[in-house]
């Protein structure tokens, strides 16, 4: 085995231990508290389902569609146990709700200001950072429903909030060779600004009605991502910046024949030999690499859709190439010197 | 996110990054007790009065009022003026002129003398709260955290009796959503909708909720912003003084 192959195997294997103990012990969880009730019909078949497709994806070989499946699966699964474990505490009114609302939000926000990312990978990093940066939303978006429709209304939320932040707890004690050249985090803003320039000039009829869930989903992964770069959350925004280049590329990309299908297949695995080669953190391109392949190759032998095949070209074409741009240094612009300044914007918290 | 556009325009060259009022150390340094406040490194060089405050219309702040494009223009402009100096080097040039900018914070030591109608039409006037403690809180309908903010005060209202006057203040709400929300709350506050001459009195309220609470002789005994996680027992600790005093 080469020194290559050695250093994919400490890239890639050895964090998917944790992770298949977290599925396991979300199925015990599940098993022992099923998710029942008004309002929740098919969310546990859900959560089971997330749990099984995350651990088909790590039988495969793929770290980060496991992780990216258990991380949706883990969000409802707690969201679910939360609103049922709560619904009769809340049920005298508001103040009780307000009374979990400050005690979840107090050991969430301590939570998060605990965690190290320093023997992270970028793609780890950047999955726990978005799961971290997602709580917030979530907290406020709890207290408005409470607030606006019933306290027990807020209650998923709250729950979601936490399953992000157990999610984001998996994530952080996941730590790389540290022997590995790391991934140069650096602010995203100058191309998250470019993109969404061109998302904005793209959003024009007939696509903007025909493709107009892919739209949201460019513009709320572009939001996501200029939250992260600016609370400095760099392999956080660095993942959206790069998802978002993927839903931009789908705006636009044609559908693949047959030989279409054979050459990606052929420049993934090209792609694939030169990440593994690589003494460097490739973490993030390989997450998408990783999920390319979840696209063409389905763990349980199903076809793949047109639209997967389409995203598995828009990775090779469009994803990677932003990915070796976006480990470069930022532009900087005609004249610079080399004096910089922090910009800060002190804002409301509630919108 | 004007600001972020024009850090957008210097790549590698001006970090931005977003604090939220109630969690930023540089706006407690400042004094900055509303939104929106950007700073250039450790130089305040938009300050929430400038923005204008609740419900202004003659646009005394520099950049007021916000909806006019005129005045997002001179921000914009002013913002990249401000960015140009101190990446020259000339941190200085921006200090000095910022010197004559308008404070962060306007305080208030006392209860601002204000006349307002109720939504029964009764007046409310400060000087009439006849050696009671009164808590003032400003709120919009739509912002979720002053509603439980306001049901709360129901609370607190019902508890100290005539011992406390609660005057709810909405801004920049529709008259029909303020009486909608009125409806379902305690009956026993007084509920009115703040005029721009009050708003001003107050120290140019820029942020709900905001609360004010003055103890029997009018005396400011505190003031809190937004709704931190500890609010109720901040506040319930004060009032308890206050009342029994």
């Amino acid at each position: 085995m080469t020194t290559a192959l050695l250093l994919s195997v400490v890239l890639a294997g050895a964090p998917a231990e944790p992770v298949r103990a977290e599925i396991e012990r979300l199925r015990h969880d599940l098993e022992a508290k099923p998710i029942t009730g008004a309002g929740m019909e098919g969310v546990g078949a859900a959560v089971k389902d997330g749990l099984d497709a995350s651990a088909r994806a790590l039988d495969a070989g793929r770290l980060y569609p496991g992780l990216e499946a258990l991380r949706r699966a883990e969000g409802m699964a707690y969201g679910a146990w939360y609103a049922a474990e709560k619904e009769a505490t809340v049920a005298s009114g508001l103040p009780a709700f307000e009374r979990e609302w400050a005690a979840a939000s107090r050991a969430l926000e301590t939570g998060r200001n605990g965690r190290r990312w320093s023997r992270s990978s970028a793609a780890i990093r950047g999955l726990g950072e978005t799961s971290d940066a997602r709580i917030g939303p979530l907290l406020e978006g709890a207290r408005g429903f409470a607030v606006a429709t019933g306290p027990k209304d807020g209650l998923f939320y709250i729950g979601q909030a936490r399953g992000e932040a157990e999610f984001a707890r998996v994530c952080a004690a996941l730590t790389f060779d540290a022997k590995v050249e790391r991934y140069p985090l650096r602010t995203m803003l100058p191309e998250l600004k470019r993109i969404q320039e061109k998302a904005t000039a793209a959003f024009v009829p007939p696509r903007s009605i025909e493709l107009h869930d892919r739209f949201i989903a460019l513009n709320s992964t572009i939001k996501a991502g200029l939250e992260l770069d600016g609370a400095e959350a760099y392999a956080g925004s660095a993942y959206q910046y790069l998802e978002a280049v993927r839903h931009y590329g789908m705006l636009h990309a044609p559908p693949l024949d047959e030989a279409g299908q054979a050459s990606v297949r052929e420049d993934l695995a090209a792609a694939r030999a030169k990440i593994d080669a690589s003494k460097r953190d490739e973490s993030l391109a390989q997450l998408f690499l990783e999920r390319a392949a979840s696209q063409i190759d389905h763990p349980d032998g199903s076809a793949p859709t047109a639209d997967e095949w389409r995203s598995a070209r828009v990775i090779v074409d469009q994803v990677l190439p932003a990915y070796a741009a976006a480990r470069l240094p930022a532009v900087a612009s005609k004249g610079a010197s080399d004096k910089t300044v922090r910009m800060t914007l002190v804002r409301w918290p509630y919108t | 996110m004007l600001a972020q556009e024009v850090a957008a325009e210097y790549p590698g060259r001006v970090t931005f990054v977003t604090e939220n009022l109630g969690a930023s150390k540089l706006a407690d340094r400042f004094g900055v007790k509303g939104y929106p406040a950007v700073f250039l490194d450790d130089v305040l060089v938009a300050s929430p009065r400038e923005f204008g405050y609740f419900g202004e219309k003659d646009g005394t702040g520099r950049y007021a009022p916000w909806k006019n494009a005129d005045s997002q223009a001179r921000y914009r402009a002013d913002l990249v003026r401000m960015v140009d100096l101190v990446l020259a080097g000339r941190k200085d040039v921006v200090r000095r002129e910022r010197a004559g900018a308008p404070a962060a914070s306007t305080g208030i030591a006392s209860l601002p003398a204000f006349t307002l109608s109720d939504l029964s039409g009764a007046p409310i006037e400060a000087g009439s709260f006849d050696d009671r403690v009164v808590l003032v809180e400003f709120w919009a309908s739509w912002c979720p955290p002053c509603r439980s903010t306001l049901d709360w005060l129901g609370r607190l209202k019902r508890a100290h009796g005539d011992r406390l006057t609660v005057v709810a203040l909405a801004v920049e709400s529709p008259e029909k959503d303020v009486r909608e929300v009125a409806s379902g709350l305690d009956p026993h506050l007084r509920w009115a909708i703040a005029d721009a001459p009050t708003a001003q009195a107050f120290g140019d309220v820029t942020a709900v909720p905001t609360m004010f609470l003055f103890d029997r002789k009018g005396a400011a005994a505190g003031v809190w912003y937004g709704a931190p996680l500890d609010l109720h027992e901040q506040v319930e600790k004060k009032l308890a003084t206050l009342v029994n005093d």
